[in-house]
């Protein structure tokens, strides 16, 4: 599915570039659970939004369902991020001034979902993550464990082959955070591809697979 | 405590370059602004007030506006009525010759008064004496200006000069040139003692001729003694009906007599204009201080938990705007320096920076930034100083959320004036054009016009024969009234007719030549034209307008006895109505004769080739006919537009502002942009992970401000139709108000602001969202 070759990424600053991310090589099948994990600083949330197509990679290769993203244009990579991959932030990333129901809907709409089918979809999600009670509040009226709930429900509702989640269970608590990996776990099961970024060793159990980054190079 | 409140007023001043400017700049360039409107409007309410007895005097007026008055009426009134101090007859402006030396010369600005004249006005004797200057009739006091060219450096009390070619004058003063702000122009005076040498008619009822000041008593209220003469001529002349009143000469500039409006009216509208310029720039400040009162919210929380309590930040607030507002009012005065020259020519006044330095003006300065200071501090100021310290360092508090929608109408208010200023000008301009444009019924291309008298007419046939042996000048006639120049103090004479039953009414009653109707291309809609082979059409025949007929109620018109102002006669023709004065009035009843002593102006046709050479041949002529005379020519089309010079003159100055008021709402609207492009960042961004286009992002931030726009547009439609309309009706013929204006003022706006905010919402549209959603 995901296949990265001699990924690099620096930031040039005058005659200095930072290295962010060095020769990565990674191949990740279909219905794989991973884990990357790795000090703060060494590339992690890089290497995830270089997968979600929001940064793009300063040299190497990168191919998606064997297409070439590094040769896409702009709105190609819109095109292909926007039907297949699903991303979960820490911070929940909600638009505040939308109501639950509308933050779910947002997505469809990016995706010109017909009304009917839209409304239907949005339901439908709300009855599965049990948030229907709350359909009409606002972000600020939530807890961080609901708001990310919400977060995780307008990551699927697009239906993607791909989630990325960059350290979502990082401002909840442990019970809260439980719920939302169980949560990833079941949605792995039936069959979406899981990458997330994770400080904790108990999380990343939760994954078959964990990737360990230092400084930028993958740690064997 | 001050210093630290300017140290950070200073210090956030410059952190926020953007901001500043904008607020500085648009707060100056209202300032500066209403600076030029109020000395302008300071200059027209200045008008005839310098002289010392201004409240006292009065000219006296009929009730149709008309100020030219019965001859006898000056000394009637100071006789029968003691509420009169003084009385003086003036004669209108005309021009005469003056002759002494070399210089030889038609001056303008000649007046002849009786001897109260300096005593009730105030002039300044820089050479003479005022209460003796005028005693004998064969004087002339001359300005200041005249004596210099007729005299140079030598002494012109005691000179003798020509005047009026027969008349050899002592000068017995000089004055102080008259000043610009007056009704008047008064550039030399001759006693009206004088005149009796040639005007039998000057201690007469029956010659409306000159006009009548008087000065009252300082107890005595116009009102009182109105009252009493409303029907002094009336009593002298049965068939004058009109009422009789005096009209401050204060109000002579400002007011139209009898209905009001004139100039006033455009007092009005800049100075309201001046407040909504300001108020724009005001609006700015408020909506950018609040949009930023996040960054500043902090700082509220900590200075209050530091102790401070309400009324300091309040007053921390103020001092940030005063010292916003005083660096504003400097750069306001440097842009009215810089743009002085083009409002004087836009004005035709000739102010000049000193204007800066006089008492009340700087008094309104003051007033001016003080006010600009409180109206644009206070809501900040209050605003900012109520947050709750725990709730701003908990971070609680989302400020520029809250209170957006206050912003929105302030926003709104903006562009409804805006669209209001755009609107008006566009109207404006189509009433300009429509006058400018409208056919008149008459040929006015190619005419050349210029004064004549006695020796031109009685010589007429040869002059016209040799005029006409140039094949540049296809038509020449004779009038009194050129197709311009009629104006109500000309007079109206009262009209007898045949089967007159109770109506009445006074037409205009006009001399003209045979070759009238040709020359000017007008047309018949009934009889004949005043032709040569009829004999008689110079002793009793009459052509007379539509309007006359109208007024008459005559059916059959033709043959039909009429006698105007004792003349008796009969109608041979109508003629369809045709535009003989500015477009501001209808069509007045007017009856033609052929009476060559009356007339006054000669009109040419002229070829469009070879113009120069044609005036120069026409010159000549005229050379030959009056050696001693300037010879001066004027185009008719020229002098027609020159009617509408206030108009264009407000359309200008409307258009100029206009353009300020959306240029200063567009600074506001940038910076609102910026601010809020700034504050749905994170919103962008998220979005843009959800696969939102880059043009799908443009669209949302734009449509907010698209909405706003739509709702100022339906605020200003309406209150623009109804000011526009009312100022269409001082205009007898006015074009329809449509729809078109409207629609452009509201896409132009709405393009406008587009593009003003689209500069900022694309910079935030195409950000890599990463950046925006980083942890930190």
């Amino acid at each position: 599915m995901i296949q990265l070759k001699n990924i690099t990424k620096y930031y040039k600053n005058k005659f200095i570039k930072t290295f962010v991310l060095r020769n990565i090589n990674l191949e990740v099948k279909e219905g794989e659970f991973i884990s990357v994990m790795g000090p703060s600083g060494s590339g992690k949330s890089t290497l995830l939004n270089i997968i979600g197509m929001l940064d793009a990679p300063s040299e190497g290769e990168y191919n998606f369902y064997d297409e070439s993203v590094h040769k896409m244009k702009e709105k190609q990579l819109t095109e292909l991020h926007k039907s297949h991959i699903g991303f979960v932030f820490q911070q929940y990333h909600l638009i505040d001034e939308l109501t639950v129901f509308e933050n779910l809907e947002t997505p469809l709409l990016y995706q010109k979902v017909k009304t009917k089918e839209r409304k239907a979809r949005v339901a439908e999600i709300l009855d599965q993550f049990n948030i229907v009670t709350k359909k009409n509040l606002f972000p600020s009226q939530l807890s961080g464990g609901q708001q990310q709930l919400v977060a995780v429900a307008r990551a699927i509702i697009t239906q993607p082959k791909l989630i990325l989640a960059d350290e979502p269970t990082g401002n909840l608590h442990s019970e809260q955070g439980k719920e939302i990996m169980e949560l990833l776990k079941k949605l792995n099961k039936d069959g979406t591809t899981i990458i997330q970024v994770t400080h904790s060793e108990e999380n990343a159990k939760y994954g078959n697979r964990i990737i360990r980054l230092m400084d930028g190079w993958i740690e064997e | 405590m001050l210093l630290n409140y300017f140290k950070i007023a200073y210090r956030n001043l410059f952190r926020e370059k953007t901001y500043s400017f904008i607020n500085i700049f648009g707060l100056a360039l209202g300032i500066a602004c209403t600076i030029l409107i109020y000395k302008w409007v300071q200059d027209e309410l200045s008008y005839d007030r310098f002289h010392e007895n201004a409240d006292d005097l009065y000219v006296a007026t009929f009730s149709n506006g008309s100020t030219t008055t019965p001859t006898a009426l000056c000394e009637f009134l100071k006789k029968e009525y003691l509420e009169i101090k003084y009385a003086s007859r003036c004669s209108w402006d005309k021009d005469y010759m003056i002759h002494y030396g070399d210089i030889k010369a038609n001056q303008n600005g000649g007046y002849l008064v009786d001897k109260d004249f300096f005593s009730m006005f105030t002039f300044e004797f820089v050479k003479g004496n005022s209460k003796s200057a005028l005693n004998d009739p064969y004087s002339i006091v001359l300005s200041k200006t005249l004596a210099k060219k007729y005299f140079g450096d030598e002494n012109p009390l005691g000179k003798i000069i020509t005047w009026n070619v027969d008349y050899d004058l002592k000068v017995t003063g000089v004055i102080k040139d008259y000043p610009l702000n007056s009704h008047f122009d008064f550039k030399y005076f001759v006693p009206l003692e004088l005149a009796k040498k040639w005007n039998r008619n000057l201690d007469t009822w029956q010659a409306n001729t000159i006009q009548t000041f008087v000065q009252l008593h300082d107890n005595v209220t116009s009102k009182s003694i109105n009252a009493k003469i409303s029907d002094v001529v009336e009593k002298q002349i049965s068939r004058d009906k009109r009422v009789l009143s005096l009209q401050p000469i204060t109000e002579l500039h400002l007011y139209d007599f009898p209905n009001g409006g004139g100039l006033i009216t455009y007092v009005y509208i800049f100075s309201a204009m001046a407040a909504f310029i300001l108020l724009i720039a005001c609006i700015n400040f408020m909506n950018l201080t609040t949009a930023r009162s996040a960054s500043r919210a902090l700082e509220v929380g900590i200075r209050k938990a530091a102790g401070a309590k309400k009324s300091d930040l309040v007053k921390q607030f103020f001092s940030e705007s005063i010292v916003l507002t005083l660096l504003s009012m400097f750069l306001g005065l440097i842009l009215v320096v810089i743009f002085l020259p083009i409002f004087n020519s836009l004005t035709n006044k000739q102010f000049t920076i000193d204007f800066l330095i006089n008492t009340k003006m700087v008094l309104g300065i003051i007033v001016i930034t003080v006010i600009t200071g409180i109206i644009s501090g206070s809501y900040p100021a209050l605003y900012l100083s109520h947050f709750q310290p725990v709730k701003v360092l908990k971070g609680s508090i989302r400020a520029g959320v809250k209170n957006s929608s206050l912003r929105k109408i302030l926003v709104v208010t903006q562009f409804s004036i805006s669209i209001f200023l755009i609107i008006g000008s566009l109207l404006i301009l189509n009433q300009i054009n429509f006058m400018k444009n409208k056919d008149l019924g008459i040929e006015k291309d190619n005419i050349i016009h210029m004064r004549v008298g006695s020796r031109f007419y009685k010589n007429y046939d040869l002059i016209k024969k040799q005029l006409l042996d140039n094949p540049n000048i296809s038509h020449i006639t004779l009038t009194n009234c050129a197709p311009y120049y009629w104006d109500s103090n000309a007079g109206l004479g009262s009209v007898f007719w045949e089967g007159q039953t109770n109506q009445q009414t006074r037409m205009v009653d006009t001399a003209v030549e045979y070759d009238f109707l040709e020359t000017f291309n007008l047309k018949l809609s009934e009889g004949r034209f005043f032709s040569k082979e009829h004999s008689s059409d110079i002793e009793d025949a009459y052509v007379v307008n539509q309007a006359a007929i109208k007024a008459m109620e005559m059916e059959f018109p033709i043959g039909k006895e009429l006698i105007i102002s004792g003349r008796k006669g009969k109608i041979i023709g109508v003629l369809e109505d045709y535009n003989y004065q500015s477009l501001h009035k209808p069509v007045l009843p007017m009856v033609m004769s052929i009476k060559p002593y009356w007339l006054t102006t000669a009109c040419l046709k002229i070829n469009s080739h070879n113009v120069s050479e044609t005036i120069e041949f026409i010159g000549e002529k005229y050379k030959e006919i009056y050696p001693e005379y300037e010879f001066n020519i004027s185009s008719l089309d020229e002098s027609i537009e020159k009617q509408y010079m206030a108009e264009e003159g407000i359309g200008k100055i409307f258009k100029y502002f206009t353009f300020l008021a959306i240029f200063i709402s567009c600074l506001g609207l940038f910076g609102l942009s910026s601010f809020t492009a700034e504050r749905r960042r994170k919103e962008i961004g998220i979005r843009k992970v959800l696969g939102a286009s880059g043009s799908g992002i443009l669209m949302l931030l734009t449509t907010d401000f698209i909405k706003w726009v739509f709702v100022a547009n339906l605020i200003a439609w309406p209150v623009a139709w109804y000011f526009i309309n009312n100022w269409l009706q001082a205009f007898a013929y006015r074009i329809e108000i449509n729809i078109v204006p409207f629609v452009i003022s509201g896409v132009l706006t709405l393009i406008i602001s587009v593009l003003t905010v689209s500069f900022q919402t694309i910079k935030a549209a195409l950000a890599n969202p990463v950046e925006s959603l980083r942890n930190e």
